[in-house]
Order: structure tokens, then C-alpha cells, then sequence
């Protein structure tokens, strides 16, 4: 085996499951330097696949101001045959990271992940932190202070975590949106206030970006995170005035944009109780949740506006305790046409078109946020400025 | 799509052993670094090969024989799938064999730059190792005494990856 050239060495390990890798590392010398180095890096997160990253609470940790634990899940996805499967060992437990003390009481939430790092937010009631881990390094790092500090509960944050195509560089945008204690009707007006923030990752500070020319829908408080696709965050806006209803950030010119939203039906507007944006077997998805039914649009060519199908109609009679009530995620689609979906924070369910038939998956008690991940061995500490904010998580 | 014809050009391979082996230039074609040999002119008609033995050699030409035979993606952008099916259960019956000869062919794919048998023979090893521990993984492979983490490394090693040990 040592007599291999180390580019094939490299290949041999990238096809492997990340535990496996982790294993390696205890095999012999070589491969332990192979996996650090960018090459090798580089090279399994192109092989790595998709999966899932939940974040966990049980109804104790809950109540007990916990962290929460997250957890990863793989998707196994063959033709009439899908399955969930979750490693403990592989979790990263966040009750154990060294936050400081004044940050410990507060719900964190995970807004995304991008090649393998996850970026997580707590916001409100005098707490509003950033934070970005890799479960697979064990490293973690709390960014510095916000430009703009969230100190009360009116305030809402929309954000997203994203790569440029261009730049390569990973940033994290939030804008923050409040009405003025004068404005006579908060809940149907545009908020007064409106600015924005972007993170890059490196840099070791926020700078502000000013004023955010959408009103960016807030009401799925806090899940107000937008999806990571072709190096932009899509977020559905308010403005009744504009001619599309979602906008987006493009990670690289820092602008923001109108983008194609799905066919507009004024009459079908009132029905509709929660709407949210995913991103399925790679094509930006829509997610209408109504009175009588879930309406699943898929946007088929990135930014074609025609290129809008409506995939599925669910009843809401199908399941009603799953489908209605509560704003629905979007989470990833099987190859056979499944769609993984999270009810708020407490149900993961699976809806199958074929059979027109509900799964309800059981996989963790209490409260989660699920989001798509992608396990790697990208470092933090490679990002020079901010080695000295990253933290490891050791045993 | 060749056959084997005894009008077309043929190549000699000769292995470390010094057994020949005559074949269609065409499967030789297979090997990008023969390939480039042959275009650059500085192909003999017999090419030695020094350090592939004859047994790996043949298991190489019956893999570049099959690959050659079957049409390619390229050629034909529907092509069917009983053809890829076909070289599909032919690369799962090849790489049947022990692991001293998977890393032979591996490293013999690797110097005549056979990327399709190169990602067979890693894909390969990564099936027989995935989900094992460091222990089998060793002994799966073989591994060399003298490549091995010393006793204190291996321990630092465990213990910065404990947590995911069960």
C-alpha cells in the first residue's frame, strides 16, 4: 500500500465515508498528513454527499437553557428504497463548546451550511451572536459583535449563509428589519428600518451594507434563513408593488436583486398561511402551504421565470396534523420525485407523489431544525485571521 | 468499434518477466501514457514495460481489451443501456480478485494512466475498508511495519479522534 503514488492515495481515501477517513488517520503516517492537506480536502468534499444536519433539542434541553446537539444524518436514496441513518458518534454536541457564559441561555439556530461549515444564529431578548462550526474538524468559532445589534424582540432577522461562484469567499448576510414605535400599523406596513450586514468569512469584522431596497418576509420568525443556491440566498419579499416575490443576494457583488418568482395568482393570494423557499434535487423549490392543500413549486432552469412548475398538490386532508398549521421547510427530494419536508421544529415527514402517500419519519424526539449539509474537512483555522477565534472540541 | 481483425495495427507489450503480449493497437490506446508514446513516435514496436509483471499485464489487457470493445459514451450519446450495464458487471466481476493484485494493477493503471481502471481499482479498495476499524483496515491492506504510527503517535492520534470511536 505505501508503494501507492500519493494521488492515489488521496483518491482511495476521498471515496470514503467521513468515519472511515477519521479512522485512516490512525493508520499510519502518511495518511495522517494527506488529510489535512488542501488537495485531499478539496477533492472528497467534490466526492462528499448530500445529507443532512439536524440540530436537536430534547424537551429537557429545552427547559434547561441547553445547546442543543447537532446531528448528522445520511441519505440513503436508491430506487424504492430510502433510508435515514444517523451515527451518534458523529454528532457534535454544542453544550460542550466553550461559548462564554453570558451566550450559554440562548437557543441557537442553524440558518445553513456550505461545504461542510455550519453557520448558526441565537437572536433576541439582549442575545444576538453568529457562530460557525464544523462538526467533522470539531472546530467552532463565535464571530465578533454584529454592525447592528438586534436589543429587542420587535426586531426581525432575515439571513443566509452562502459562497460566491467568483470569489470563493464564504459570508454570512443578515438584515435586520423593525418598525418605529410611531408607525400606526407594524404589522401591514413596510418596516421603517431596514439594513443589512454581510460577514466574511477571513476578515474578522461586519460591515454594513446600508439600506435593503425589499421588504423581506419576516413572519417565519425564527426560521427567516433563505436557501444557498448558484452562489446567491433567495428570500420571498412583501412588496406588494414589485413585480416578483422573491429576491436575492448575490454573494460575490454584494447586490441585491428581483429574481423570477412562481406564477402569481392575485385570487389564491388570501388562502395561503405560510410560504417558504428549499432547494430540491438541486432546482430552487417553493412551498405554498393554504387552508386546503401544500402547493410545491419547482423553478426547473435557474432564473428561467417560465421554467416554474407546479411539482406536487398535497391535501391537506392527507394528514392533516402534518401538514397543516405550522409553516413548512422544504429539506431535499429522492431521485424517484420524495420530498423530505420539517414541520416547524418538531415533525420530519416524507411526502411520496407516486403513491400520493405521507411518511411520518421518526427519527428524533423533541425539537429540531434540519438543514442539507454536506460533511467535509474544511478548516476554520485555515481562515488566518480568525484562527484565533476558533475553538476545538476535543474527546 | 475494433475487432480483432488481423489486418489492424498491432502493438507489443513486454512485462518485467519478459513475456510479450501482441494486441490491437487500438486496446493499447487505452493507456493514455501509450497513447502519447505512440503520437510522440517514440513507440518501438515493441514497448517494455519494466515494471508491470506478466500477470498483472494480462489482467490490464483483457480490462483495456473489454473498455475498447464497448462503445463509448462520447461516440454515441444514446447508447444503450444493456451495453452499459454490460461493462458495469464486467468491472464488478474484474475487480474480484485479491488485494496484493488490486494494488498491483492499481499502481501499473496509475503509471500507464488508465483513468477508468484507476478509479475502478480505488473505488475498489474504498469498498473493502469502508466501515472498518484502524485494525482491520491494517490488516486488510497489509501495511508496512515501518509505516505504522509508533505506539505514542497512534495513542495521541486516537485520542485527538476519540470522539468518533466506539
Amino acid at each position: 500500500m505505501e508503494g501507492l503514488p500519493t494521488n492515489v492515495m488521496v483518491d482511495i481515501l476521498s471515496r470514503l465515508p467521513v468515519k472511515t477517513i477519521i479512522y485512516c488517520k490512525c493508520v499510519c503516517k502518511k495518511w495522517r498528513i494527506l488529510v489535512s492537506e488542501s488537495y485531499f480536502v478539496k477533492l472528497h468534499l467534490s466526492r462528499s454527499p448530500a445529507s443532512l444536519l439536524f440540530h436537536h433539542f430534547t424537551i429537557q434541553e429545552l427547559q434547561n437553557f441547553g445547546q442543543g446537539i447537532l446531528k448528522l444524518v445520511d441519505i440513503e436514496d436508491e430506487v424504492r428504497h430510502h433510508r435515514l441513518y444517523h451515527d451518534p458518534r458523529m454528532s457534535f454536541d454544542l453544550n460542550r463548546a466553550s461559548f462564554p457564559k453570558s451566550v450559554k441561555r440562548f437557543r441557537k439556530l442553524p440558518i445553513g451550511s456550505i461545504n461542510g461549515l455550519v453557520c448558526l444564529t441565537e437572536s433576541g431578548n439582549n442575545s444576538d451572536n453568529t457562530y460557525i462550526c464544523n462538526p467533522i474538524t470539531r472546530e467552532y468559532m463565535m464571530l465578533p459583535k454584529h454592525y447592528f445589534f438586534s436589543v429587542c424582540d420587535e426586531m426581525s432577522i432575515v439571513c443566509g449563509f452562502g459562497v460566491g461562484l467568483v470569489t470563493g469567499k464564504y459570508k454570512v448576510i443578515r438584515t435586520l428589519l423593525t418598525h418605529l414605535l410611531t408607525n400606526p400599523n407594524p404589522k401591514t406596513s413596510r418596516p421603517d428600518l431596514l439594513e443589512a450586514e454581510v460577514y466574511t468569512l477571513g476578515t474578522g469584522k461586519w460591515r454594513s451594507l446600508g439600506r435593503v431596497p425589499y421588504w423581506l418576509d419576516e413572519r417565519k420568525k425564527p426560521f427567516n434563513s433563505g436557501p444557498f443556491l448558484n452562489g446567491h440566498v433567495h428570500w420571498i419579499i412583501r412588496d406588494e408593488d414589485c413585480p416578483e416575490k422573491i429576491c436575492t443576494f448575490d454573494f460575490d457583488s454584494e447586490t441585491f436583486k428581483l429574481f423570477p418568482s412562481p406564477p402569481f395568482d392575485a385570487t389564491n393570494v388570501p388562502k395561503i398561511t405560510f410560504q417558504s423557499l428549499g432547494v430540491l434535487n438541486g432546482c430552487l423549490s417553493q412551498c405554498d402551504s393554504s387552508i386546503n392543500d401544500v402547493t410545491i413549486w419547482v423553478m426547473k432552469e435557474y432564473g428561467i421565470k417560465k421554467s416554474w412548475y407546479k411539482m406536487v398538490n398535497i391535501r391537506q386532508s392527507l394528514c392533516p396534523k402534518l401538514l397543516m398549521f405550522e409553516p413548512i421547510a422544504l429539506l431535499e427530494g429522492y431521485k424517484d420525485g420524495g420530498i423530505l419536508m420539517v414541520n416547524y421544529d418538531k415533525k420530519l415527514f416524507a411526502y411520496y407523489p407516486q403513491t400520493n402517500t405521507i411518511e411520518d419519519i421518526k427519527m428524533f424526539n423533541g425539537h429540531f431544525a434540519g438543514i442539507t449539509y454536506r460533511p467535509s474537512f474544511v478548516k476554520l483555522r485555515d481562515f488566518v485571521i480568525e484562527s484565533g477565534r476558533v475553538r476545538l472540541q476535543k474527546g | 468499434m475494433s475487432t480483432s481483425s488481423s489486418s489492424s495495427k498491432k502493438i507489443v507489450l513486454k512485462s518485467a518477466d519478459n513475456e510479450t503480449f501482441e494486441i490491437d493497437e487500438i486496446v493499447a490506446l487505452e493507456s493514455q501514457a501509450i497513447k502519447n508514446m505512440i503520437e510522440d513516435e517514440c513507440a518501438d514496436n515493441v514497448i517494455p514495460l519494466g515494471n508491470i509483471d506478466s500477470k498483472t499485464l494480462s489482467k490490464i489487457i483483457e480490462y483495456c481489451k473489454k473498455h475498447a470493445e464497448s462503445p463509448k459514451k462520447d461516440d454515441n450519446a444514446d447508447i444503450d443501456e444493456k451495453a452499459v450495464e454490460d461493462l458495469k458487471s464486467f468491472d464488478a466481476e474484474f475487480a474480484k480478485v485479491d488485494m496484493p493484485l488490486i494494488q498491483d494493477i492499481l499502481m501499473a493503471a496509475n503509471f500507464l494512466n488508465i483513468d477508468n481502471l484507476i478509479g475502478l481499482m480505488c473505488r475498489t479498495i474504498a469498498d473493502r475498508i469502508k466501515g472498518k476499524t484502524p485494525e482491520e483496515i491494517r490488516k486488510i491492506l497489509n501495511i508496512n511495519k515501518n509505516d505504522l504510527l509508533s505506539p505514542e503517535q497512534e495513542a495521541k492520534a486516537r485520542e485527538e479522534n476519540s470522539w468518533a470511536f466506539d
